[in-house]
């Protein structure tokens, strides 16, 4: 005999995301039968369609597979955490089993992973320890309370002392600070080392210029190519990461996000003042634009040998881009 | 890996089949690994691949579920909870790819200790799609499940060459 459900204040809410409708049907029917009413289930067929639900939905709990098509239900819990929606609780159903990615998923919070195939009790009891005490909440709701949050003031940014190289003008250990710095809590990963060059440009690029007390002409040039300017204007912007990859399938960042890489490119100017060396100079950006990958001049940049520091950025959710630097005049 | 250690793995993964067959078609189903000679794979109506990267040794292999409408409309009626005759194309299509997905999971666990196994995403192969994979593949081990007039093959593919 089915024992009488527990009636709930307010609706508990799941997401349930996969490929395959079939174990949608089967993963929706175990959660109609954790006893709890009312609930509402909605379906996502991919991570990606999943992000742009629980904007609206809110669900207190998503259920979700790992390999999917277009975003992975790794890279959308990544992506989920990237927007600040850490409140949201999330489960795995999969049958994804390297220890290293499990690992990943449980370090951004995943409550549970299932593996295929599971019984519908099995389903059940992880999903019910995963909202257990929503469920106390719902059973009794306090009233609403207003509260003003205070803000923490905010940290200041971390101190890096960069070391005078000329052959590394932009060392990995201070742009990773600078790239901390424009994206907040979003998790990335730079690579040192990926040397740019013309065949990896994406079609426009954005080339800063950049001039330096007692030089003349151009000091250094900073390239990004789209994709490092949709991820790092478009991290910088807080814009989703559904925005980020549209923008970078185009190759084509809104205004918001240029702005932002511009900022971006200017703020390195730090950089390279710092690692200039004797005597000391400092150096300031004096334009950015976009540049066809064509573009004559970036070729030649490209290929010069020393004095450039190239890297490679991975952001979970969004993809990779390149950038370098290169300092023309010592 | 010697005859018997082998035969070990191979039972392992048949009843690994079984206890995926019973989630995923809600009736128990017993797999039986084939031994030399293998018999000649027919392609069937729902038939799935699925390629399967083993970085350790470099090569990529796959897996291979033939399924006949019988099983098709078993599998899927259980998954989603509707009589056979309510069933869909659609329906069975997705219900079989997970089939071929689960059953892959299986099988990854006995290759490489899965540690280094990268699982691609399920497709649906034609009848020609079945006789390139068939000519240019070289198959590991076969299994196969027969119930009522149905029979069930699951493939497992040493190396695995798809139609591109």
């Amino acid at each position: 005999m089915q024992a009488a459900p527990i009636q709930l204040a307010v609706p508990l809410k799941f997401l349930v995301v996969d490929d395959s409708r079939a174990i949608q049907a089967i993963v929706r029917r175990a959660i109609s039968n954790c006893g709890y009413q009312p609930i509402e289930v909605q379906t996502a067929m991919d991570g990606e369609q999943a992000l742009d639900i629980i904007e609206s939905f809110a669900p207190n709990l998503v259920i979700t597979d790992w390999h999917m098509p277009k975003v992975s239900g790794l890279e959308m819990v990544q992506a989920l955490r990237q927007m600040g929606h850490h409140h949201i609780r999330v489960g795995f159903v999969t049958t994804e089993k390297t220890p290293a990615l499990l690992e990943e998923a449980k370090s951004n919070g995943a409550l549970f992973i299932l593996h295929k195939p599971f019984n519908d009790q099995e389903l059940v009891a992880v999903v019910a320890e995963a909202v257990k005490d929503l469920i106390k909440v719902a059973a009794a709701v306090p009233p609403p309370v207003t509260v003003v949050a205070k803000e923490a003031p905010p940290e200041p940014p971390p101190v890096v002392v960069v070391k005078r190289n000329p052959d590394d003008p932009v060392p990995q250990t201070a742009l990773q600070a600078q790239l901390t710095e424009a994206l907040g809590n979003i998790p990335f990963r730079l690579i040192g080392n990926e040397k740019m060059s013309s065949d990896k440009l994406t079609q426009n690029n954005l080339l800063g210029l950049y001039g330096a007390t007692e030089r003349k002409g151009v000091y250094a040039i900073g390239v990004m190519d789209s994709n490092a300017v949709c991820m790092v204007g478009g991290g910088a912007a807080r814009k989703s990461p559904a925005e980020v990859r549209a923008a970078m399938t185009s190759g084509q960042p809104d205004e918001l996000m240029l702005n932002k890489a511009h900022e971006f490119l200017r703020s390195a100017a730090g950089i390279l003042s710092e690692s200039a060396g004797d005597p000391a100079i400092t150096v300031s950006m004096a334009k950015a634009s976009i540049v066809k990958n064509t573009f004559a001049k970036l070729a030649e940049v490209l290929h010069q040998t020393g004095h450039r520091s190239d890297f490679r950025i991975s952001i979970p959710g969004y993809g990779e881009g390149r950038m370098a630097f290169f300092v023309m005049a010592l | 890996m010697t005859d018997v250690a082998h035969l070990q793995e191979a039972e392992k993964v048949s009843a690994q089949l079984s206890q995926a067959w019973d989630f995923l078609g809600g009736v128990a189903r017993h797999f039986d690994f084939l031994v030399e000679p293998l018999p000649a794979l027919a392609y069937a109506e729902y038939s799935f691949v699925l390629p399967m990267s083993v970085y350790a040794e470099q090569r990529t292999g796959g897996v291979g579920v033939l399924i006949a409408r019988e099983d098709a409309l078993q599998v899927a009626s259980h998954m989603f909870g509707m009589d056979a005759a309510q069933v869909q194309d659609a329906d069975l299509q997705d219900a079989c790819a997970e089939v071929c997905n689960v059953f892959s999971d299986c099988i990854a666990l006995h290759v490489s200790g899965n540690e280094d196994v990268s699982i691609g995403l399920p497709s649906r192969i034609s009848g020609s799609d079945f006789e390139h994979i068939s000519q240019h593949s070289v198959v590991a081990a076969v299994y196969q499940s027969h119930f009522d007039a149905a029979t069930l093959w699951v493939v497992v593919y040493d190396v695995f060459c798809q139609p591109t």
